[in-house]
């Protein structure tokens, strides 16, 4: 069987065109599906989850981001719904999150391989979720170091174990073989500049913001950044491993890069104006939640009261944004708790 | 021809995730209908109520929940006793039950006819989807019982919440609006606790943080039992009770908390 080559690529390779092995982790049938939605286009619904991420962006030159599906992971999009991107520079690439599965890792590295001959030499994990973490085991696989900050590597030995089981029930044993836990090559505790490619590439961390380690990094050359679980576009923001007022710190201090464009975590590549997005958001959500909890009402009607009319198209408006509520709400109300 | 037919066909089967035979069967997320058994509440109800009868259908008891998108860590239930709390017939016992955690009775009230109205209000941690049940024992020793299915949302957990380990055990009592003097008032206790389950591992050592849970809350108003609370680590963490009392004049609101540690803690509000 001819491997996916050319399949939705909207940029031209720069190498010479190469063979690409087939991801391990892909099944016969996937890669036949995957052919498939070439060839059947519109009738078929995954044509996104499966070349979405075999499709790198252009933002800038040598900067790529490659999009995840919208949705909540599943069978079709083989929870590929997380957002991933890479920086070229003169020594090689860094890429940014490493993908939902053993082969979407694989998948994002064969991409990588038809935009650039240059190496890869490191992928940084901006956040603690599955679609950003689990295609690691790809790369290490391959000897390419995966490096996040220390907290999130925390917080990944102490949940993801179970992370990956629930994965498993949501899209099924085939899309994950070879999908396992594993422990960052690379750990650190601050911003820095990360000296690997020959261009400059600055590791951006807040403190605890949407989530203890989260980071965001900046292609300096060109002011794109890739903002991890910081920022989503028209997606709800998940608040579960947040902290807010330092979320919000975190938001402030992005405004002050001269930022040119936004890579989020979810959703497409944006302005920087998708900054005010997710600060509404939040600030909504929050006044909102705090007036319930002010007035003593109870958490079970909660996630029903607390409509947000301004972000209801918003994927994840009836998962997310409930789940949000509730959080936000024991949280407000622990606030109280402990004055 | 046909099997070239057969193949697009498949392909187009997977492509939309309708089954397709060779595709490698994955699980998917469970589901189930709000009335239904499961095999753990089978041996458990056994074990609870061997050869009594439990009367389904929600005459006497109603159990709610959030039908949807709920948050696994503090997911609130609400039980409504659909008969007045007197002393011929009332609510002695209330079991609250989570199938699916690896501890599934999660609260067992011992109740008198002081709360008034036998309605109670707390929160639990659902770890997967589930059914969560009310059991309701009546004083003339009748069983019934009513179960909501419960899918929470989100594969990941939340970190454990560690910024008030010194407040442990601080106990608050509150009426929620007015005091009605004769009649069932709504109050609330919640303890700072972390209800600690022994499963969860710490960020920072991965070595498992050891069971520290609440074990029980009694609840008195001027010196006589409204009710006792016998509970386990499928409470959420700050452990929360919403319940009802009638108060017959000025008098103290008292909770006496105990833990999984021998913690001792009292929390008072003056009535009245």
């Amino acid at each position: 069987m001819r491997p996916p080559r050319g399949i939705a690529r909207l940029v031209k390779p720069r190498g010479p065109a190469r063979p690409v092995k087939p991801s391990r982790g892909l099944t016969r049938r996937a890669l036949s599906c995957a052919l498939g939605a070439a060839v059947v286009g519109p009738f078929c619904g995954c044509a996104s989850a499966q070349t979405g991420a075999l499709a790198p962006v252009a933002l800038a030159p040598g900067v790529y981001a490659m999009h995840g599906s919208p949705g909540v992971a599943d069978e079709r999009n083989l929870g590929r719904i997380g957002n991933a991107g890479f920086i070229v520079g003169a020594r090689g690439v860094v890429v940014i999150d490493t993908g939902t599965s053993y082969a979407h890792g694989e998948a994002l590295l064969a991409a990588i391989a038809r935009v650039t001959d240059q190496p890869v030499r490191v992928a940084l994990v901006s956040h603690t979720r599955p679609e950003f973490l689990f295609g690691g085991a790809a790369f290490r696989a391959r000897g390419i170091p995966v490096r996040m900050h220390r907290r999130t590597a925390g917080l990944m030995a102490s949940r993801c174990d179970t992370c990956l089981k629930t994965l498993r029930d949501s899209i099924g044993e085939g899309p994950l073989r070879g999908t396992t836990m594993y422990s960052a090559d690379e750990l650190f505790d601050a911003t820095h500049e990360l000296d690997a490619i020959g261009r400059p590439v600055r590791v951006l961390y807040f403190g605890h913001s949407s989530g203890p380690g989260d980071i965001a990094v900046l292609d300096v050359t060109s002011g794109v950044l890739f903002a991890g679980g910081l920022l989503d576009a028209r997606r709800i923001p998940d608040i579960q491993d947040s902290d807010l007022p330092g979320w919000k710190r975190a938001l402030q201090a992005l405004r002050g890069l001269g930022l040119r464009t936004v890579v989020p975590g979810h959703g497409a590549a944006s302005a920087p104006q998708l900054i005010d997005n997710v600060e509404r958001y939040l600030a909504q959500l929050e006044t909102r939640v705090r007036a319930m909890v002010a007035a003593g009402d109870s958490l079970l009607g909660a996630a029903d009261a607390v409509e947000l009319p301004e972000f209801d198209r918003w994927d994840q408006y009836d998962t997310i944004h409930r789940r949000n509520v509730s959080i936000a709400f024991v949280r407000f109300e622990r606030d109280l708790l402990f004055k | 021809m046909r099997s070239d037919r057969r193949r697009f066909l498949e392909r187009l089967a997977v492509c939309t995730g309708a089954p397709a035979v060779a595709w490698a069967a994955p699980g998917g997320l469970p589901s189930a209908e709000h009335d239904a058994s499961s095999p753990e509440w089978e041996r458990l109800s056994e074990a609870l109520f061997p050869g009594r009868t439990l009367r389904p259908g929600q005459a006497v008891v109603q159990v709610a929940a959030p039908l949807r998108a709920a948050y696994g860590a503090s997911v609130p239930v609400k039980v409504v006793s659909k008969l007045p709390q007197r002393p011929d017939r009332y609510v002695r016992k209330l079991y609250l039950v989570v199938d699916k955690n690896p501890s599934p009775l999660a609260a067992v009230l011992d109740l008198t006819t002081e709360v008034g109205q036998a309605d109670f209000e707390t929160r639990l941690r659902v770890d997967e989807y589930s059914h969560v049940r009310v059991v309701s024992e009546l004083s003339n020793g009748e069983l019934h019982t009513d179960s909501r299915y419960v899918k929470t949302s989100g594969g990941c957990s939340a970190p454990p919440n560690r910024d008030a380990l010194h407040l442990i055990g601080k106990t608050v009592l509150r009426v929620a609006g007015e005091v009605r003097v004769g009649q069932p008032t709504l109050a609330d206790v919640t303890v700072v606790h972390p209800n600690d389950s022994g499963f969860e591992l710490n960020q920072v050592t991965v070595m498992y943080i050891p069971p520290h849970f609440v074990r029980s809350i009694r609840v008195s108003y001027a010196q006589r039992k409204v009710f006792d609370a016998e509970l386990d680590f499928s409470i959420s963490e700050n452990p929360m009770l919403r319940f009802h009392f009638v108060p017959l004049g000025p008098g103290e609101l008292r909770a006496e908390v105990t833990d999984s540690k021998d913690g001792q803690f009292v929390g008072t509000l003056a009535v009245g």
